[in-house]
């Protein structure tokens, strides 16, 4: 039986292209299969890039043979949550109002990860605008959870996280403000990071909420985010809050394990809507780090629920000033559900923000 | 979706269709460069929005979008 490069994590094929066990052609040739395969049922796509993407393997594996420099993900085929610009390429943010807009410059992260070597073969599906948590879209059709496609894929990075769990790209870009990494990263059963204000570029991202937006990796293994992390991050005169200092080696810090590390365990707030079956599978997750020597200390997180209350203040004072003008003009270019959403943020005002 | 550009043989038949008597070859150029331009500003100006703009730009705009301080200066 011939074997499946998409059962290989990202680190892994990534690899195997390097030593030329694997070809970028054939690897992208798999996931673009597998990738056609599942659409139909988990809708994570708004575009595959077939003819793309396969250009750009053949590149790669042309540029190994005449013995270039090849970064760390030189042939990898990933997929990106679609508000990131890409020069010339028209992008939607989950929405029918961009439809036709075409940026002039590609997003900072884009580039750093085809600096990198790494290959694009679509535009994932998400909440449209990223307002919304579960990964419904009126517009483009609901994600599928890649786990059960019965469920929600969680949002707003929907197809971000159900693509790299159905196996159909490597990792993905998603963003997260409020949770919209996180959620669709843990409804699909993968790792994803918002990392620290500051650490990834914003420039060419899609606005949601700027003083509170990230932008992070999402794939099936903490070293496999870990090295798309260190190539996301740094600073980027472009996105001026881009923290200077020095980006560590993630992926090198991951094979140190997690004997010795304190755990903070916050026991109030986030545990009180919590279901049975939720709560048993975040006690299963703790012991499964205590077995592996990690201390877990618990604490009392202060004033949470009052620093809920204040960012979402925030957040809908900026969205806003965003969005305000398209929903006086011409509302009807949101789908109801998210007009309802993006209506509420008219009656948060910057005062209300500063209060 | 990017806008042509008028050129100079658009304003002599558009000239012509109004009757007004404009049969300078050079002249209907400058008035093609200028209409391209105003017109092209105008896209902008409909098109563009707080979406569009550079991380590092978009606090300077919401500083121009927000009404000035009504109360006094902060100690």
């Amino acid at each position: 039986m011939s074997e499946d490069p998409g059962a290989l994590g990202l680190v892994e094929v990534a690899a195997r292209i390097r030593d030329g066990s694997l070809t970028s052609v054939g690897v992208t040739t798999a996931l673009l299969a597998r990738a056609q395969q599942v659409q139909p049922v988990l809708n994570c796509f708004v575009e595959i890039d077939a003819e793309g993407a396969l250009r750009a393997a053949e590149a790669a594996d042309d540029a190994r043979a005449r013995g270039s420099v090849l970064g760390p993900l030189h042939g990898v085929p990933l997929a990106y949550k679609d508000m990131f610009d890409i020069a010339g390429k028209p992008l939607r943010y989950g929405s029918r109002v961009r439809g036709r807009h075409v940026p002039a410059r590609t997003a900072t992260v884009i580039e750093r990860l085809e600096a990198a070597g790494a290959i694009r073969i679509g535009a994932l599906n998400m909440a449209e605008f990223a307002l919304g948590a579960t990964g419904h879209n009126a517009i483009w059709g609901d994600c599928r959870n890649a786990v059960d496609p019965d469920y929600m894929a969680g949002g707003s990075s929907s197809g971000s996280g159900s693509a790299v769990a159905a196996r159909a790209a490597y990792a993905s870009l998603g963003s997260d403000t409020g949770g919209s990494v996180r959620i669709p990263a843990a409804a699909n059963g993968v790792v994803g990071i918002k990392a620290t204000y500051g650490r990834v570029s914003r420039a060419g991202a899609m606005k949601l909420s700027p003083s509170i937006d990230g932008v992070g990796p999402l794939a099936r293994s903490v070293r496999d985010c870990a090295r798309m992390l260190t190539i996301l991050a740094g600073h980027d005169p472009r996105d001026p809050v881009t923290s200077t200092l020095q980006v560590p080696d993630f992926e090198a810090e991951t094979a140190r394990g997690i004997e010795g590390l304190r755990i903070g365990v916050p026991r109030n707030y986030f545990y009180d809507v919590a279901t049975p079956d939720v709560r048993a599978a975040m006690e299963a997750s703790l012991a499964a780090l205590e077995r592996e020597g990690a201390r877990l200390v618990e604490l009392e997180v202060p004033d949470v629920a009052s620093m809920s209350e204040l960012s979402r203040a925030i957040v809908y004072a900026e969205a806003t000033a965003l969005h305000g003008a398209w929903l006086r003009d011409r509302p009807g270019v949101y789908s109801p559900q998210v007009r309802v959403r993006a209506t509420t943020c008219l009656l948060y005002t910057s005062d209300a923000a500063d209060e | 979706m990017p806008i042509e550009p008028l050129d100079r043989d658009t304003i002599l038949d558009l000239a012509r269709l109004a009757g007004l008597p404009l049969d300078d070859a050079d002249q209907a150029a400058r008035i093609a460069a200028g209409a391209s331009a105003a017109i092209a500003a105008v896209a902008r100006n409909i098109r563009e929005t707080l979406f569009d703009l550079e991380p590092g730009d978009y606090l300077a705009a919401l500083e121009r979008l927000a009404p000035p301080p009504t109360t006094g200066s902060v100690e």
